[in-house]
């Protein structure tokens, strides 16, 4: 993980974890205060039910009272109470009807003092019919309002009923009206459609609003919210209920338990109001909060990840052009800069950097000057070594030649006619040493190079040192894509190293030209039979000026492998103590047949 | 005397009826436009109309008709034997095709369908007379039925008619008045001003306007016009009988006998019981908003059976709570119910009539009883069907053929020959308010007031 990444995630937890705990506070504060609302208004809501039901009430009692005044002063109506004008009978009976219809009543009764109706507005042809003790309940009841159960010619039907009385004459009577309390009276109570009623009157099914609905009782849908107790009486079962007492408690009166107002009443004949509120307008707050929430968490998270990806960037970008600029350095290239203003820890990396590189740029600069000159000594040394490589065959041949003309003065000549060539080659290698010092350019110069040829001419050259030497070159060996002279002085070297590891014994080398390792590629094995080396001597064998013999320079090997390297070759050597050493060249073979090979300088 | 007698009547007028009446005005309408062989009198007397002499032979299966010489159509021409028979071939045809209303009310449909007596063949002797063949023998009162009146085909939207007076302006059903004319000779004009009365106007405005002559059930007009000193009431006789239908009544009290059978022997006795008679009082004075007296016994239902009806028992639909039906447009029908259903569920605070009720409908249920209004032809098929416990139905107080009515009540009520039982509770009549001016007025057997020969005095005295 980056350090751009892990910057992000952290100013992203950092931004979050306060973030959330505040959301989870806020929520859950919301919360609670939406459920104390809630409670708050649908107990309100309950009062307000309560306040409306005793002010119907109210109304119906002023009609009423209304009412009453109005027959006090009806003659007409005086004298068919009185018995007196048997013609205004129908008056009489058709009088409840007219003036229900003028106050707006959905029921109306006027009854004697018996309880006999007389005359009825909302089921005209009741009259004769006796509702002892209907009048006294009613009157009876908390507020002297009552749910009375009146009977129509289609029916029952339920009336929020009130009294008044009237006295004609000597005579009493009582006015017994109400509002019709149906679909359409709990509508107009119940505010919306989140609130349910739920009208349970004994003996008879309940009425519901809205319809199929009504309260439930099941928490999971709605929650009952209150119960307000309405006193009931059932007009048509009001003979056997006329011994009851009219009210019964006087704790309901009282506004005991769930009824507060004026319509609570005992709880042996009551209708109950039961009012629900759905909580599922509570739900959908709390819903809606909860996404809205996390929405907002989820754009915070957002912002947070991306300011921090931002920040980190900000952060890192000054850090990564320092690693990069660092990267390019090298003893080559110390141009690099790492220029800065900054005046923070970032201002001071980069300046310490920048000091560093002058360091390193001085220190370069002399230690090229320390490797020029001893650049110069190794020309030197390696200029006296292959002049005395050069030297070396020409004294064997002087040698030879020296032993016969002091032992066989006569064969002088023919053997200087043979060993001519190898003077001549000798001389000619000098010469051509001499010429490639005098150019400096120790660039070798790749070209077809016929590998077997030079290798029978450095054995033809390597005799009379006292080893045996063998050679192998395969047949139908390519060319090697190698420099003729590079070749040469490779071989020489390596012979010579496999003669001098014999020191004043006496040993085999071999040398073989093969196909190499891998096609394209041709195979040069110097071997010898000689003491080996150690592991230390293989690991600084082509180390410069290393040598483990007192006369020996210490770069034969080394400049062995500066030439298969520029040649594009590898060396490999495998050599154990007392087992001998083997050196394996591969180098490129030429591409073609038409690249005709060179035997050597 | 003068030309111009105005006269108003509920219901409206259309020339597609004629002759047969549908309503209260086109009665009145049709009875002074189009002529029948006999007609009669207000006592039930049979007298000549466009025939003036007539036998019947074979115990009243064969009628002989001589008809007047006088008779003539509005445009002069005689009306002719092959007249009646073309008038009678239409009405057959007409009434295939749609039915039409029976019983002689003046003040409303009944439940009775009464068929018009045509005949099952006709031989035209001659011009002037024509023998007629029934299966069930008719009465003379038969020939009587506005529906045989004679008539023929004419030019005009109206057919032409045989009677005195014939309509002037094209069509009364537009303009809601109808004027009629002299059809030959002299005689009055009559305006006659339909659908009045209902939700479509107050009857008492005609009062005020000074229509000569008001036909109403409204009680309210009748006690408005009881107080205005230019009009006097013409007794129309008591047209229409309310009972209490009872499908199954021997249902009812656990099987125990069935008081409501009061047109059985088995209930005869308790008929006339004082206490269904303080009911009757009771219903007659009280519950019902008109004028109405307790039900005198059908006596078209006391004659001897003119044929026998096979008993059919009630097939009252059983698992709901008893239902009283009755029609919703009939006002005392109404009342009737809602005093029975009141009465019956509370029987014992109201006295005898309220043990009469609750012993009608079943003291047992009182307080189960429902009262359904339905609409006419639909009650008609549900008592027909006794779909329901109990119903208020009308019957015509009279009726020209006991024999046909009596058919047509088995028709209308199959299950009575059964276990149902009716009880006649009120009757009712409308009320004729004529002003004083106004004489030679009469009227026949249903109570149609007869104009031909009416008129107004302009000295404002007399009565009819």
């Amino acid at each position: 993980m980056s350090f751009r990444t892990r910057l992000a995630l952290a100013l992203a937890v950092l931004a979050l974890a306060p973030l959330l705990l505040f959301g989870l506070g806020v929520r859950g504060r919301v919360r609670a205060d939406l459920a104390s609302r809630y409670r708050s208004e649908t107990g309100a809501l309950a009062e307000g039910l309560r306040v409306e039901l005793g002010r119907d009430g109210r109304e119906v009692e002023d009609r009423l009272l209304a009412m009453a005044d109005a027959a006090r002063r009806d003659n007409r109506l005086r004298l068919a109470l009185g018995g007196r004008a048997a013609g205004d009978r129908a008056y009489l009976l058709d009088y409840a009807g007219r003036a229900m219809r003028l106050a707006g009543l959905s029921m109306l009764q006027l009854q004697d003092s018996d309880g006999t109706v007389l005359s009825s507005g909302h089921f005209r042809n009741e009259f004769g019919r006796r509702e002892p003790g209907v009048a006294a309940r009613i009157e009876g009841s908390p507020g002297g309002t009552a749910l009375l159960r009146a009977s129509a010619p289609s029916g029952p039907f339920l009336v929020l009923a009130r009294i008044a009385p009237v006295r004609v004459g000597s005579r009493s009577f009582v006015l017994v009206g109400g509002v019709a309390v149906d679909s359409a009276f709990l509508v107009r109570l119940v505010p919306g459609r989140e609130v349910g009623l739920r009208l349970s009157v004994p003996g008879s099914s309940p009425l519901n609003m809205p319809p199929g609905e009504g309260a439930s009782n099941d928490p999971g849908e709605t929650r009952v919210v209150e119960t307000i107790r309405i006193a009931y009486v059932a007009a048509g079962t009001a003979a056997s209920d006329a011994g009851a007492p009219a009210v019964s408690d006087p704790r309901a009166r009282s506004g005991a338990g769930g009824g507060s107002g004026p319509l609570a009443a005992g709880p042996d004949l009551e209708a109950t109001l039961t009012v629900s509120r759905s909580l599922e307008p509570l739900r959908a707050l709390r819903r809606g909060i909860d996404v809205w929430f996390a929405l907002a968490l989820i754009a915070v998270a957002a912002a947070s990840v991306l300011f921090g990806l931002w920040l980190a960037a900000r952060l890192s970008r000054p850090l990564g052009e320092l690693a990069r600029a660092t990267a390019r350095l090298d003893l080559d290239r110390l141009e690099a800069s790492f220029p800065t203003e900054r005046p923070d820890e970032i201002g001071t990396l980069a300046r310490g950097l920048q000091e560093l590189t002058g360091r390193l740029r001085a220190g370069a600069i002399r230690l090229r000057e320390a490797e020029r000159r001893a650049t110069l000594g190794e020309i030197s040394r390696q200029v006296n070594h292959d002049v005395r490589n050069g030297l070396t065959p020409l004294r064997h041949v002087v040698r030879h030649l020296a032993e016969v003309a002091e032992r066989e003065p006569d064969r002088l000549a023919s053997v200087f006619e043979e060993r001519r060539d190898s003077l001549e080659g000798g001389l000619g290698y000098l010469e051509t040493l001499a010429t490639r010092y005098a150019r400096l350019s120790s660039r070798p110069e790749p070209r077809p190079t016929d590998v077997g040829a030079l290798v029978e001419r450095t054995m033809t050259e390597a005799g009379g040192s006292g080893a045996e030497f063998r050679s192998e070159v395969e047949s139908g060996l390519p060319p090697a894509l190698a420099d003729p002279v590079a070749l040469r002085r490779i071989l020489e070297n390596l012979v010579r190293n496999a003669v001098e590891s014999f020191g004043q014994g006496t040993g085999r080398v071999w040398v073989r030209a093969r196909a190499g390792s891998t096609p394209g590629r041709v195979r040069v094995e110097v071997e010898d039979d000689g003491p080996g080396m150690t592991t230390e001597d293989r690991e600084r064998m082509f180390e410069q000026f290393y040598t483990t013999r007192p006369e020996g320079a210490g770069l034969g090997l080394a400049i062995v492998r500066r030439l298969v390297t520029d040649m594009e070759g590898t060396i490999e050597v495998d050599s154990q103590p007392g087992r001998g050493t083997r050196f394996v060249v591969e180098l490129l073979a030429a591409a073609g047949p038409e690249e005709r090979p060179e035997e050597g300088a | 005397m003068p030309a111009e007698l105005r006269v108003a009547a509920p219901g409206p007028i259309a020339a597609a009826d004629a002759p047969s009446p549908r309503s209260a005005a086109e009665r009145i309408a049709f009875r002074q436009m189009y002529g029948t062989l006999l007609r009669a009198d207000c006592a039930g007397r049979i007298r000549p109309g466009l025939a003036d002499a007539w036998r019947s032979a074979d115990g009243g299966h064969r009628w002989t008709f001589h008809l007047r010489g006088t008779a003539r159509f509005w445009d002069g021409t005689q009306v002719t034997a092959g007249d009646v028979v073309w008038s009678w071939r239409r009405l057959s045809e007409s009434r295939t095709a749609s039915g039409a209303e029976g019983g002689l009310a003046l003040d409303g449909p009944t439940l009775l369908d009464v068929p018009p007596a045509l005949p099952d063949s006709v031989v035209t002797v001659d011009a002037a007379t024509l023998e007629v063949y029934y299966g069930d023998a008719p009465s003379a009162a038969a020939f009587a039925d506005p529906r045989l009146a004679v008539l023929r085909a004419g030019a005009g939207i109206w057919p032409l008619g045989s009677g005195p007076l014939r309509p002037v302006s094209p069509s009364g059903a537009d303009s809601g008045s109808l004027v009629l004319g002299p059809a030959l000779g002299p005689g009055p004009t009559v305006i006659l001003l339909s659908g009045v009365g209902g939700q479509e106007g107050d009857e008492r405005d005609l009062l005020d306007a000074g229509v000569d002559v008001v036909l109403t059930s409204d009680l309210r007009t009748r006690r408005y016009a009881e107080t205005l000193p230019g009009y006097a009431v013409l007794p129309a006789p008591w047209s229409r009988t309310y009972a209490l239908a009872v499908p199954r009544a021997s249902e009812r009290d656990g099987g125990r006998p069935d008081p409501a059978r009061a047109d059985t022997a088995a209930y005869g006795a308790r008929a006339e019981s004082e206490a269904l008679d303080a009911l009757r009082v009771s219903l007659a004075r009280d519950a019902v908003r008109e004028e109405a007296v307790p039900a005198a016994p059908l006596v078209w239902r006391t004659l001897p059976a003119c044929a026998s009806d096979p008993p059919v028992r009630g097939g009252r639909r059983s698992g709901r709570p008893p239902r009283l039906a009755f029609s919703m447009a009939d006002g005392p029908a109404r009342d009737l119910a809602d005093r029975l259903v009141a009465l019956a569920s509370s029987p014992q605070e109201t006295g005898p009539e309220g043990r009469a009720a609750s012993g009608l409908l079943g003291a047992q249920r009182g307080l189960d009883w429902r009262t359904l209004p339905l609409v006419g032809q639909v009650l008609d098929v549900s008592v027909r069907a006794a779909e329901e416990s109990a119903y208020i139905v009308t019957l015509p107080r009279r009726v020209l053929d006991p024999c046909a009515a009596r058919r047509a009540l088995a028709a209308a009520l199959p299950w009575l020959a059964g276990e149902g039982a009716l009880v006649p509770l009120v009757d009712t009549r409308p009320a004729v308010f004529v002003r004083d001016q106004v004489t030679g007025l009469t009227v026949d057997f249903d109570g149609t007031p007869r104009l031909d020969r009416a008129g107004r005095r302009a000295d404002g005295g007399g009565r009819p």
